[in-house]
């Protein structure tokens, strides 16, 4: 059973696995993830990619031993624009090299447990959010 | 702290142990690089499995795997001291040994190679059913 669905933001941020927070110098990917539970955003996933590329056309992949010391990460998360706008400053300052790309995304929620709220039946997306 | 280091002290520990042991070997056996040989298979199979383990499993950083697969591996193995032994046999007429030599080292560290891929796939897997 699926609950809310509507419209919300996905906010994708492109950095490799390496980078380092400049202010707690721990993990990028690792202090962005804890910036956004921290501020009680909806969620975030950390993916490790395989191969890529990016602005310095240096290649990274999991093929060629050299080339699989640094592989790209993605830290995928979906939030209101509000929230997302708000979060994109301190984003700002953290990250040095890399890439966000923001799009609109149509949701479909599922939790176990809790009733469905806002349920239009079907599988009409409602553009109207929570 | 820059990968080269951690290469750097991967490949000094990789390259101490490769002349011990193959010093060890060698001492006791004839004239054929029994040595050399035995550190390339082993460390063929130590390479297939730490690499292929560590790029699928998160709980190893990229410095850790720098010093482990490209550091430790890289300096315990040797592809000159292969090569220049086979010389040094083609060298002295002994043909055949030298053929030997070639053909053993290049499928026997192949064959471990994958299984040391094999063995980390078939610990992926058993971690994941855990």
């Amino acid at each position: 059973m699926h609950g809310f669905k509507g419209e919300r933001t996905l906010m994708r941020i492109h950095i490799g696995e390496r980078d380092k927070d400049p202010r707690s110098g721990r993990r990028l990917y690792q202090a962005i993830v804890e910036l956004l539970r921290s501020r009680e955003y909806a969620g975030a996933t950390v993916f490790r990619a395989i191969m890529g590329y990016g602005a310095s056309a240096h290649v990274r992949s999991d093929r060629v031993e050299v080339l699989s010391l640094d592989l790209p990460i993605v830290v995928e998360c979906v939030e209101t624009e509000e929230k997302i706008a708000a979060i994109l400053p301190e984003l700002d300052e953290m990250i040095g090299g890399g890439l966000i790309t923001l799009e609109r995304a149509r949701v479909i929620m599922y939790r176990p447990g809790i009733p469905a709220q806002g349920e239009t039946g079907g599988w009409e997306i409602d553009v109207a959010g929570r | 702290m820059n990968l080269l280091w951690y290469v750097a002290l991967g490949s000094a520990v990789g390259g101490v142990s490769r002349v011990a042991l193959s010093t060890f070997i060698q001492q006791r056996a004839g004239p054929f690089p029994i040595g050399t040989l035995v550190v390339n298979v082993t460390g063929s199979l130590a390479l297939g499995f730490l690499l292929r383990y560590t790029l699928g499993s998160t709980s190893v950083s990229a410095e850790t795997r720098a010093l482990l697969t490209t550091g430790f591996c890289g300096g315990y193995t040797t592809f000159s001291t292969f090569s220049y032994e086979a010389i040094t046999l083609i060298e002295d007429g002994d043909y055949r040994r030298a053929a030997a030599y070639v053909v053993a080292s290049v499928l026997l560290s192949l064959m471990a190679t994958f299984l040391g891929i094999l063995a980390a796939a078939e610990l992926l897997a058993a971690r994941r059913t855990f």
